[in-house]
């Protein structure tokens, strides 16, 4: 189980559909803690990490497979072929939600449906095609520059209570507070993947039914983002939610469990 | 006691507290805060905190900050620029915690900003070593020479991809083993760590021992890093591979020795050829006056040997220029007619020689060469009887243990003294001779061109025990001409 190992995979619930959650950026599957238990009863949930957040193997960290959003997809992919799943209903926050229409794309067959929780094609605006994205490279590049800044203190603390001692339930709180907090390098890596990656192209391709969970007040994926994707995506529901952020999964959990319930 | 101002101490704190509504609304500040984002209090209240951020900042809060402190309630020591309303930046670092209403949901965040513009740009400062640090170690690490730091007392600490592919141990294998194990200095390992201890550098060309057994010539640099009181604490050993260097000075040598020594022989063999024609001649005219059959036999022998002497003389005279084509040749009886030419010399010292078993071997090459490389090592052969002995010559089919190719190998046999170690090692060595004033020293010396030219290796063995004494030269000859790239010369002795 390769792929299972690699992505920490966890799957809880009693139901006969399957439901999949993958994290955005910034996390692990750790925050979706507030919206599975909702879930259980009817759903079969299969929860990850990607490589280079949360709990998976490090060592499959691969700069090349992960230099596009195609390598997480094929991840996922892996994951679902390993497990033997079918008719996947498939949960993206943010990044994931792109990641998720890859997948869906490569292999329609295995999903029934996409859930996309504050999309975004393309972080980055685009003159030439009058594409409001919401930044400019500069700012993303200052991300960069600010996940640097933010190293001191992680390399000696968090990686060793992270990789290493999972198992060891004396140190339970300590992991309990490295929830999302993820290795630099990775969050370098992950950011710029995430950040300056444009999938704009793709949107089109996407056959599955989609519904798409958008805050008013985002700062990240923007109302006008979401609007955007739900143009690009044929036959897809967007649900406008009023709340403010870019995790509503966190900070309105009822909210998203109740836009998911109606659309499952 | 004095009563505490919790207002004062709260208005003054020596750091910014703002209170922030879940979704990031400021409702509170006080007067530090304010100073910091150079705003009133009615301009900061009310307004969402990520627009005080850059672009980067108000991502890294949704997407580093908030998830977490969502999750554990707290999250600490964040690096975040304040955009002032002038447009300058504060630098500050963030410590904030979540407050959660009875229900559970989150209701508040408490956050605390200090000032941190020194320690900000201690902090790039230390960055821009660290990635500096990073692209030296990069570089090391993939340099082709063996770049090794060493603890004091010689033990490996660091062993980049140069040393890797050196010596052939993985990192994880030469990590914390002794490093002295992997070269033979001139001096003992205790003697050069004395040196370093004191300070001095080391440089050494030297033999590396490969992970195969192989043996490698190579340069070392050893150079101690002493810290005060003149402790050493580490060193460092930078290897350069110079096998390929010495290969290349050694065939450099043996091309001007061959030359100069070419250019010697021919002008000699130039030289007999004229008095050889002349003897031919008066020959001819004897063999035509002779008046007995028993004389005109041995004039016939003298003509037979004579031929051959002429035959040497022009082959001398052409060797370093001469590559006739190869022919294919049948070993068996090129063995047999180098002992009918010895049979005289082999009965005057009372030696038995013949061509044990042999294989019908055909083997393709330069048929004069290896004609002269077989009698030349009869010739050492029969030299080393002088009282007489056993002489063997064999041929078989046989496989080149290295290469796997097919070829023939030939050996030579003989009882004779044998030779010791320090002879040994010198027989291929031009101008070496054990036959005092009647040796040239290049008999040995032109075999192994030969031998060479001809794609072949040879080895020797060889005893000078008094109850096992003898030499055996095995020649090996490949099939396919070129294929094999044997230059090496294998030599061992039994005391």
């Amino acid at each position: 189980m390769a792929a299972v190992q690699r992505n920490n995979v966890k799957v809880i619930g009693n139901g006969s559909r399957v439901l999949m959650f993958a994290h955005g950026y910034g996390c692990d599957q750790n925050m979706w803690r507030a919206i599975t238990p909702a879930f259980e009863r009817d759903f079969r949930i299969v929860l990850f990490d990607y490589v280079g957040a949360g709990l998976s193997d490090l060592s499959a960290f691969h700069r090349t497979r992960y230099s596009t959003l195609k390598g997480y997809a094929l991840d996922v992919l892996e994951i679902i072929e390993e497990l033997g799943l079918s008719k996947v209903n498939f949960v993206g926050h943010s990044v994931s939600s792109m990641v998720g229409a890859l997948a869906a794309i490569q292999k329609p067959d295995l999903f029934e449906s996409l859930v996309m929780i504050g999309p975004s094609p393309c972080y980055i605006n685009d003159q030439s095609t009058n594409y409001v994205g919401g930044f400019e490279r500069k700012d993303i590049e200052e991300l960069l520059e600010m996940l640097d800044n933010n190293h001191s203190g992680w390399s000696a603390m968090m990686a060793p209570i992270i990789m290493g001692n999972a198992d060891r339930p004396e140190l339970s709180a300590e992991l309990e507070a490295s929830f999302c907090r993820t290795d630099p390098l990775q969050a370098q890596h992950f950011a710029r993947v995430t950040f300056l990656s444009d999938n704009r192209a793709d949107l089109p391709k996407v056959k599955t039914r989609t519904l798409i969970l958008q805050c008013d007040q985002d700062v990240i994926a923007p109302a006008v983002v979401g609007r955007y994707v739900q143009a690009c995506l044929p036959g897809s529901q967007l649900v406008m939610m009023k709340a403010t952020g870019h995790c509503p999964h966190l900070s309105a959990p009822g909210k998203v469990t109740e836009a998911m319930q109606s659309f499952l | 006691m004095q009563s505490v101002e919790f207002q004062d101490l709260y208005e003054n704190a020596p750091c910014g507290y703002i209170l922030l509504r879940a979704d990031g609304t400021i409702v509170e500040a006080n007067h530090l805060f304010l100073k910091m984002a150079g705003l009133s209090r009615d301009a900061a209240l009310g307004i969402n905190f990520r627009k005080l951020l850059t672009s980067a900042g108000a991502i890294y809060f949704d997407t580093q900050v908030l998830p977490p402190l969502l999750l554990n309630g707290v999250r600490n020591e964040i690096a975040f620029d304040v955009v002032r309303a002038d447009g300058r930046r504060s630098p500050v670092l963030v410590n904030v915690s979540l407050r959660r209403d009875p229900a559970g949901q989150p209701c508040e965040i408490r956050m605390i900003l200090m000032q941190a513009s020194e320690r900000r740009q201690y902090e790039r400062e230390l960055l821009r070593s660290r990635k500096e640090a990073e692209q030296m170690a990069e570089v090391v690490f993939h340099s082709s020479d063996a770049i090794i730091a060493l603890r004091p007392d010689g033990d490996i600490k660091s062993w980049n991809r140069g040393a890797a592919e050196m010596f052939g141990y993985a990192a994880n294998e030469a990590i914390g083993k002794p490093f002295f194990k992997l070269i033979s200095l001139e001096e003992e390992p205790a003697g050069a760590l004395d040196s370093l201890h004191q300070g001095q550098t080391i440089h050494s060309e030297t033999v590396g021992h490969h992970k195969s057994g192989r043996r490698l010539d190579i340069s070392v640099n050893l150079t101690p890093h002493l810290e005060a009181p003149g402790t050493l604490v580490a060193f460092s050993a930078i290897v350069r591979d110079i096998t390929l260097q010495k290969l290349a000075e050694r065939a450099l040598l043996q091309s001007e020795k061959l030359a100069s020594v070419g250019r010697l022989a021919s002008s000699i063999a130039h030289e007999i050829n004229n008095p050889l024609e002349a003897i031919t001649n008066l020959l001819f005219i004897l063999d035509l006056k002779a008046p007995t059959s028993e004389l005109k036999g041995l004039i016939r022998t003298a003509q037979e040997e004579l031929a051959r002497v002429s035959q040497i003389a022009t082959h001398t005279l052409r060797f370093h220029r001469q590559s006739s084509k190869p022919t294919e040749v049948n070993v068996k009886q090129l063995l047999e007619s180098v002992l009918v030419l010895y049979r005289p010399r082999l009965q005057n010292s009372s030696i038995v020689g013949r061509v044990g078993r042999c294989d019908e071997s055909l083997l393709s090459c330069r048929d004069g060469e290896l004609r002269q490389i077989i009698l030349n090592l009869v010739g050492n052969a029969v030299d080393a009887m002088k009282t007489g002995g056993y002489l063997l010559l064999r041929c078989r089919e046989a496989t080149d243990a290295k290469s796997g190719g097919k070829g023939v190998r030939i050996t030579i046999a003989d009882s004779g003294t044998g030779m010791d170690q320090q002879t040994l090692k010198r027989i291929f060595e031009p101008f070496f001779t054990t036959k005092g004033i009647g040796g040239t020293g290049l008999g040995l010396w032109v075999t192994l061109d030969l031998v060479h030219k001809n794609f072949g290796s040879i080895r020797v063995r060889s005893s000078n025990r008094p109850n096992r004494h003898g030499s055996v030269f095995a020649l090996y000859f490949p099939h396919e001409l070129g294929k094999e790239s044997a230059t090496d010369v294998a030599t061992s002795a039994a005391g």
